[in-house]
């Protein structure tokens, strides 16, 4: 399914993460763990990025970690993002009555 | 791209702007404070307040860590790095933060310090491992965000017996900052509050339930993406026309109401309350930053050098610590965009993408025009 996005405001083109500053965090996912050195590659937009699981616990291939200067902060909770994303449709549909 | 292109789609965006416009009270005015700069810069870049009605207005906080630095410590930093046994780690923004006597780390860098511009604390140990006949010390700051990765380093470096390496810890506080902005003698008027994303991960939701109850003000924590900033306005508005002031958590997919504990209990295994902290901005502030405890002092920067308290002004002219109240707006600077611009910051506000002047010469330009 193609979804059309709002538009971004550009400014000249660097890759995702290099837009982002140090406080931003991204989600990505967990494409290989390490579990000896606590660490996994994580890949966002397709660019892969190493990661401590120095601050998060039971993470799994697959898993969605939000990723925040080299460190996995929290899993996504995929239940949730659908719940969330379900609201914004139900705004829309009280807006038409 | 999972969790990214789903909080950005365009439809959803044109209901939720239309829903928003439908619940709005023609005649009132909704002052919402975004707290993170990382709201500010999705606001602008997103173009979201077009998609709000003309009454819902929002007030750009103080949560861009960079720019509620002090200029001394960037001055105090680059004392460290101009002595040569030391190379000085740092995350990138800090770079080009204007420093005193129009010196920033980027010219110290110029004129032969070793600073090294770091993604994550693991690559500043990796630094110290790897130059046993130098001081590492790696430049901390952030909110609740950075301060445990901060924390991780910390315990790795003790364990692994890594002498070489120190900290100079400015991490601060979230709701220490909320706290100062209610409290200011004359605060500047704020209906509710968009809540942290990130810091709440890490926190929790539980941390703002006294402010909601305390101050009246509902605060709705919401996820950075555009869609996710419009749904929470939209919980706000709501609240203000139904009279209630409650902690609502629209980024549930990454915030609990605990938050991640095990990151809050190496914070505490590892750093203590600072008696009170300068903010740029917004003065000194009690109980509102971190230093290193006791059991590591042997690796904090302060305790190993000597570093002085310096005080320095602001570029004349430059109104970044009215901005970061929400006092004024980066529109109402004049040297916004002739002689301050982001190749050329006179200012913090204008270095950091998550900076309101940044982000409002960057994107606002583009709107602009368009
Ligand atoms: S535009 Fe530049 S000089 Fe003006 S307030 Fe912002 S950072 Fe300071």
């Amino acid at each position: 399914m193609v979804t059309q996005t709002i538009k971004q405001n550009t400014l000249p083109p660097k890759t995702l993460i290099e837009t982002e500053s140090m406080c931003l965090a991204l989600p990505a996912k967990i494409v290989a763990l390490d579990a000896a050195a606590n660490m996994a590659t994580a890949s966002v937009d397709n660019v892969k990025v190493e990661v401590s699981l120095a601050l998060v616990d039971d993470v799994a291939l697959g898993d969605y970690v939000l990723v925040h200067v080299g460190y996995a902060l929290n899993k996504i909770d995929e239940d949730e993002a659908l719940k969330t994303l379900a609201l914004f449709a139900e705004a829309g549909l009280t807006s038409n009555l | 791209m999972k969790y990214i292109s789903e909080f950005r789609q365009q439809d959803l965006a044109k209901q939720l702007s239309k829903a928003i416009a439908q619940t709005v009270d023609p005649n009132r005015h909704y002052r919402l404070m975004e707290f993170c700069g990382g709201h500010t810069h999705a606001i602008f870049r997103y173009g979201v307040q077009d998609l709000m009605p003309d009454n819902v207005e929002f007030i750009h906080g103080p949560g861009c860590p960079v720019c509620v630095l002090p200029i001394g410590r960037i001055d105090n930093a680059i004392q460290l790095a101009e002595n040569r046994d030391v190379i000085l780690c740092t995350y990138a923004d800090l770079m080009r933060v204007p420093a005193g006597a129009r010196n920033s780390l980027l010219k110290a860098k110029a004129n032969g310090s070793d600073i090294r511009m770091i993604y994550s604390t693991q690559d500043a140990l990796k630094i110290a491992r790897e130059n046993p006949e130098k001081q590492v010390v790696f430049f901390a700051i952030g909110f609740e965000t950075t301060t445990p990765p901060t924390a991780v380093a910390i315990q790795q470096a003790q364990a692994e017996g890594l002498a070489n390496f120190s900290v100079f810890c400015n991490h601060v506080l979230t709701p220490a900052a909320m706290q100062a902005i209610l409290d200011a003698p004359q605060p500047v008027a704020i209906d509710a509050f968009l809540g942290p994303s990130h810091v709440s991960t890490v926190i929790g939701s539980q941390p703002y339930e006294i402010f909601s109850e305390r101050y009246a003000k509902p605060i709705v924590i919401a996820g950075f993406e555009p869609l996710d900033v419009m749904q929470s306005a939209l919980m706000l508005i709501r609240q203000l026309n139904e009279g209630r002031h409650e902690v609502e958590n629209e980024y549930s997919r990454a915030v609990t109401r605990q938050g991640n504990l095990k990151a809050q209990t190496l914070m505490q295994d590892v750093f203590e309350l600072r008696p009170q902290f300068e903010w740029r901005g917004l003065g000194l502030i009690p109980d509102s930053a971190l230093k290193l405890k006791a059991a590591y002092a042997d690796l904090d920067a302060e305790h190993r050098f000597n570093m002085p308290s310096i005080q320095a002004s602001d570029v004349k002219g430059c109104e970044c610590p009215a901005i970061l109240r929400g006092a004024l707006k980066p529109q109402d600077c004049k040297l916004l965009g002739t002689v301050c611009t982001p190749e050329n910051p006179m200012g913090s506000c204008m270095v950091s993408s998550e900076g309101a002047c940044a982000a409002y010469w960057s994107y606002g330009r583009v709107r602009a025009r368009a």
